[in-house]
């Protein structure tokens, strides 16, 4: 479902070449969660901006389904990323001037064709947010936010979720509810690449990925 | 569940930062409205100026029409003004002698009659000649004369009365020194002849004239066929200026030649051509005056224009810019979630068109109600007549507003999501 191969990427600072990824290779079949780890500053969020086909790599690729998302022209990516991949962030990244049942929608803008009020309606039933659909996300708790922030991810039902620290604001009870949603994806066939802190979190996962100076050291 | 389309995206974002739409429907508001006024103004002085020209020129007529009219009376007045003779008549004698050496005919005084020479009005052929009337017992003039063979307007009166055969008018002297009245009978040469009237005191040579029938006269003084001249009046266009009737005149009657006599209506003419000559320099004075200031004013309008516009455009920059840089967060969530670069570019360009067309229109509305307001109602100018100026004004507003949104659009559209998302964690 998701292969990497020889995943590089570096940026000039001060005109200083900063290498953050030094050559990923992983290779991520069927569905499961998979946990990436690693202290701050070893690449973790980079290398899940390559996964999703938002950042490109200085080198390297990324099948997505077997189909090689930077060789595909930026709408295209868009395209293809809008319908396999879904993201959770940190800081959920609602529209803030958008309610509830808009910011879950606004996942179809990019597939205007589809009649996808019928699953949003079906996510909203099952992540409890039946009550806040007219509401502005600055009205919301953190776990709902970030429940609207899942529902958006998951409304064009994706193949892979890409979730970085999606625990990361929130207490023990809605982090626990944020991968119960996870867990039953993966049961779906989906596969979830989450980078974490939270080892707890990390253990509950199918596979971690462990990072450290920009490479991957370890795969358990 | 509705489904959810850009244009909920934009009504909802316009709601959301509902300051900074309205300061920017307020900049193209205050821009459009004032562009707009000052054209209004241009156009209003437009009209003034129309109006003050065709006012003037109205005044003019007028006094031009009163000056004619005024003439015509006084040509009227003073009866023939043009005096067609023999060429070789040395008028000097003639004016000393009252009496002509060379002669026209009856039939020369028909040709012109016949010819209907426009120049001239009220053809009246006479015979004038000094005589000795034994029965008055000195000289007096004679004056034959035909009645009008030419009046050009059948509705025009005669000047001059037409002498029957055996019919005479005395001279106010005459009828005084024989004692006569209206009705008397008077004898020449052994002839007696009806007084019809008695001419009244002119204090001219006219008082010691005897008039008589044409025919009656040039039997008494032997001058079958011959006449002096033919009197006439020269056209209001004409006059003053005698050469084109002398012209017309010599080729019906080459052997003749014109004068003209009356100095007063000369003086009259003059005075009708210095005021058409001071109302032309007047109206020209005030068309160079008011288009020098039109043309300081559509200046004025122009710089004015350019400095709002430009004002405008530094102003709107700013605010989508501040907009696009609010937006950035918002922006690379719905690129991550797949949005195309040309809904991107669409977001912002309809935002500034719905922003710019009710500045415009609100503005060009205004400006428009407030100067009517102002505009005096005589100049017949309605909310109408301001049509095309305000498609223009809205068309550039629009235009203005998109152009100012195209490069925030641009750069929202190149930033790149993964380093905005970073940041913002």
């Amino acid at each position: 479902m998701l292969t990497v191969k020889n995943i590089q990427k570096s940026y000039t600072d001060s005109n200083e070449d900063v290498s953050v990824l030094k050559g990923i290779d992983l290779e991520l079949k069927g569905g499961g969660i998979h946990a990436v780890v690693g202290p701050s500053g070893c690449g973790k969020s980079t290398f899940l901006l390559i996964c999703g086909g938002l950042l490109q790599p200085s080198k390297g690729t990324v099948l997505v389904n077997d189909e090689n998302l930077f060789e595909l022209k930026g709408d295209e990516r868009s395209k293809l990323r809008a319908s396999l991949v879904g993201y959770v962030f940190q800081k959920f990244h609602l529209i803030p001037y958008l309610n509830i049942e808009q910011n879950i929608l606004a996942s179809s803008l990019s597939m205007p064709n589809e009649n996808l009020e019928d699953r949003c309606k079906e996510l909203v039933e099952e992540l409890g947010l039946g009550h806040r659909l007219k509401h502005i996300p600055s009205k919301l708790s953190s776990g709902e936010q970030q429940r609207v922030a899942l529902a958006r991810a998951l409304l064009n039902k994706p193949k892979i979720l890409i979730a970085d620290e999606p625990t990361g604001n929130l207490d023990t009870e809605n982090g626990n509810a944020v991968f119960d949603i996870f867990k039953k994806f993966s049961d779906e066939g989906g596969l979830v690449l989450m980078a974490t802190h939270d080892r707890e979190l990390a253990k509950r996962a199918d596979s971690i990925q462990s990072f450290d100076k920009g490479l991957l050291v370890s795969s358990i | 569940m509705k489904p959810l389309k850009l244009r909920h995206l934009l009504i909802a974002e316009l709601k959301f930062r509902w300051a900074s739409s309205l300061m920017a429907i307020l900049a193209v508001l205050v821009a459009c409205a004032c562009v707009c006024g000052s054209f209004i103004a241009l156009k209003v002085y437009d009209k003034e100026t129309q109006m003050s020209i065709g006012e003037l020129q109205e005044r003019s007529r007028e006094r031009m029409e009163a000056l004619e009219s005024e003439a015509r009376i006084f040509s009227k007045s003073l009866g023939f003004n043009i005096f067609i003779y023999n060429g070789s008549q040395e008028l000097g004698d003639f004016y000393n002698t009252d009496t002509s050496t060379h002669f026209l005919t009856e039939q020369q005084a028909d040709v012109l009659a016949k010819s209907g020479f426009e120049l001239l009005n009220h053809h009246l052929p006479v015979l004038r000649e000094r005589f000795h009337w034994k029965e008055y017992g000195g000289d007096v003039i004679i004056g034959g004369i035909k009645g009008e063979i030419f009046i050009k307007r059948k509705w025009q009166k005669p000047l001059e009365v037409e002498l029957k055969p055996s019919e005479v008018h005395l001279g106010h002297a005459l009828a005084k020194k024989l004692s006569v009245e209206k009705g008397a009978k008077v004898m020449v040469l052994g002839k007696s002849y009806d007084v019809t009237q008695v001419r009244e005191h002119l204090g001219s040579k006219d008082d010691i004239t005897l008039y008589m029938n044409l025919g009656d006269a040039q039997s008494v003084l032997n001058r079958p066929g011959q006449i002096s001249g033919v009197l006439a009046i020269s056209c209001n266009c004409a006059a003053g200026d005698v050469d084109p009737i002398r012209r017309g005149v010599q080729r019906l009657i080459p052997e003749a030649d014109v004068v003209e006599f009356v100095v007063r209506s000369k003086a009259r003419q003059q005075a009708r051509q210095a005021v058409a000559k001071t109302s032309s320099a007047e109206l020209k004075d005030i068309s160079n005056s008011r288009g020098d200031l039109r043309l300081s004013l559509s200046r004025f309008s122009f710089l004015f224009s350019l400095f709002m516009g430009l004002a405008t455009l530094v102003l709107l920059v700013f605010l989508y810019g501040s907009n696009a840089n609010d937006r950035r967060g918002e922006i690379s969530i719905l690129k991550t979630l797949g949005l195309s670069t040309c809904s991107i570019y669409g977001l912002f360009f309809a935002k500034a068109s719905v922003l710019s067309l009710i500045g415009c229109i609100v503005g060009v509305l205004l400006s428009c109600s407030i100067s009517l307001c102002f505009i005096k109602p005589d100049l017949g100018i309605s909310l109408l007549d301001f049509t095309p100026l305000a498609a223009i004004v809205i068309a550039s507003g629009w235009a203005m507003s998109f152009l100012a949104s195209w490069l925030p659009a641009r750069s929202a559209v190149r930033q790149d999501p993964a380093v905005v998302l970073s940041e913002e964690g």
